[in-house]
């Protein structure tokens, strides 16, 4: 194979592929929310479990980072049976008001959400935290509150990207930016359950906000959800 | 900061923002020069036609 | 012809030159023209300096601040353009209230962007810092994230009807994403300390109240000027579509027995703009 005929390929392949481009802009917003996530994932508070280790630790926040990308990637199958084995049409003929379709297919998510985060908190607990079992307890509101909030956009969302092309990457970009509200109550609160020193009353504020952030957004879901899978 | 620093940052934003409302504006009058356009095509086809 | 379109004099005239007739709108941009001159001149010709540290670089958020406001008030109209194109149904999803929405997606962008540009400018003369994770610039940092996905979604949707629908319900998501991010950098974070970029001054003369007042009536006039002017284009358009299309049909349909002096509204409609090239159309 010659050099010539690399460039050539390259050059074909960028200047014909405007779709290649436009993936760009989606990457480019992707990484910048990905950066603000970490920003509100990274700044541990002040008697944070790790300030006396020292070791590169990892703030307990860093959990919902860890915790996000990995529910995208199951928020995006939310639709794959109904695709893949072309019964979607078939669900839509169900007399169902398509809100409790929403509702049926959220609550699927939130349970694989909550499943999810069953088996990774206590790991990373293990490898990363100093934090006494009970204390932990406290962590479980807020984590179902941000499950419910995760699991009510997410699959708005994935019901919008449903027909759409290239929704692998779709979807991801449209979700993070409007999880990020979530994100940070749901670090913050992390923060005031895995500092030692904090009481955890500071916690109430941070639930009551997840609950508005989920009540709101369920409440768009309902208001639009009719239109949106109506063919 | 001092009075002749300050004032380049200030001409710096105001020139941004003068930047980015004849973008709007060029944007704009570009979209109704296109629309002007079709109608004349829309005007001549429809005089082709009578 | 619908009646809003008879009683809109640019829509019935539109055959003539659009340029002619949008009147309405280019009252608004000289209108906004001038407010704004003079926003800037009380800027800084009336309002003092800042008496606080900031000092001369306060003058930033004589725009700043408006910019921001409008940009919030673009957003709004995109999502009652939407709840709007919701409520007639997916058939009328598309159409005027469809660009209306796009138009006002893409102007709160555009000056979502200023606000943050003008913000960091701002940020690095007055503290010295070219970003801050405060609440103004964060909100507006993730409402440009969320409003320019919004452009990415409907791109990735072939189906132009669909492509409406979904391209509404993530404007109704969008905006309210926006107050809820502010809610939450504003109030949640602790341990952090936000440099508080947007307070202007410990007190906020009168001159000073009047040139900012006046700043924001600008750019909202501008705002409506830029939006009218989308409207109008919008509906030409669709205008233009439409007889395009009445004339391809009945070109397919063979000349002579149209023209047999038939009163239907689509004869008229291809008879009276030639003949009539003056002056408004009545129908």
């Amino acid at each position: 194979m010659s050099r010539r005929q690399y460039l050539a390929l390259v050059r074909r392949d960028l200047l014909g592929e405007t779709r290649r481009l436009q993936s760009l802009l989606s990457m480019v917003i992707f990484a910048v929310v990905a950066m603000v996530v970490l920003h509100y994932g990274w700044h541990a508070g002040a008697g944070s479990a790790w300030a006396a280790d020292g070791s590169g630790a990892v703030p307990a926040a860093m959990l919902w980072v860890v915790f996000v990308f990995a529910a995208l990637l199951g928020l995006g199958r939310t639709f794959a049976h109904e695709r893949e084995d072309d019964c979607l049409d078939a669900l839509l003929l169900l007399p169902v008001d398509r809100f409790v379709l929403f509702l049926a297919k959220a609550t699927t998510n939130l349970l694989l959400l909550v499943v999810l985060q069953a088996i990774v908190v206590p790991v990373f607990a293990l490898f990363f935290l100093d934090v006494t079992a009970w204390r932990l307890l406290a962590f479980v509101p807020v984590a179902l509150l941000a499950d419910v909030g995760m699991a009510a956009v997410g699959t708005l969302l994935a019901t919008l990207v449903l027909h759409a092309r290239s929704r692998d990457l779709v979807l991801p970009v449209a979700l993070l930016p409007l999880l990020v509200p979530l994100l940070i109550a749901a670090t913050s609160a992390t923060e005031a359950v895995v500092d030692q020193g904090a009481g955890l009353g500071s916690i109430a504020g941070r639930l009551g906000f997840l609950a508005a952030y989920d009540a709101v957004m369920l409440l768009v879901a309902w208001g639009t959800y009719d239109i949106l899978v109506s063919e | 900061m001092s009075i002749e620093e300050a004032v380049w940052y200030v001409a710096a934003a105001y020139a941004v923002v003068l930047a980015g409302v004849l973008a709007l504006l060029a944007y704009t009058a570009r979209r109704t020069q296109r629309l002007g356009r079709q109608v004349r095509e829309l005007r001549k086809a429809l005089e082709r036609d009578e | 012809m619908t009646a809003d379109e008879t009683r809109n004099p640019c829509i019935s005239a539109v055959p003539m030159s659009p340029r002619e007739r949008l009147y309405s709108a280019p009252a608004l941009f000289l209108w906004a023209a001038l407010v704004l001159v003079a926003g800037v001149l009380l800027a800084f010709l009336v309002a003092p300096i800042d008496a606080s540290s900031m000092g001369f670089s306060q003058k930033i958020f004589y725009f700043h601040a408006p910019i921001a406001e409008t940009a919030l008030v673009a957003f709004g109209v995109s999502f009652v353009s939407a709840i709007v194109s919701l409520r007639r149904g997916a058939e009328h999803a598309s159409g005027v209230g469809e660009q209306l929405e796009v138009a006002a997606v893409r102007l709160g962008l555009v000056f979502s962007g200023l606000v943050l540009v003008t913000g960091m400018i701002w940020g690095r003369a007055a503290w010295g810092v070219w970003w801050a994770w405060e609440p103004r610039l964060t909100t507006f940092l993730l409402a440009v994230l969320v409003y320019a996905a919004y452009f990415v979604v409907r791109a990735a949707v072939d189906d132009e009807g669909r492509r409406a629908v979904v391209g509404s319900v993530y404007a109704i998501v969008a905006f309210v994403t926006v107050p809820i991010t502010f809610f939450a950098t504003r109030y949640l974070p602790e341990g952090l300390h936000p440099v508080v970029i947007t307070s202007s001054g410990a007190r906020m003369e009168g001159s000073m109240v009047l040139a900012f007042v006046v700043c924001t009536a600008g750019m909202l006039l501008l705002l409506a000027a830029l939006l009218r002017t989308e409207v109008t284009i919008a509906r030409a358009q669709a205008h233009v579509s439409r007889v395009k299309e009445e004339i391809e049909r009945r070109q397919a349909a063979g000349p002579a027995p149209d023209r047999a002096g038939v009163a239907t509204p689509g004869g008229a409609a291809e008879r009276g703009e030639p003949m009539e090239g003056t002056g408004r159309s009545t129908r």
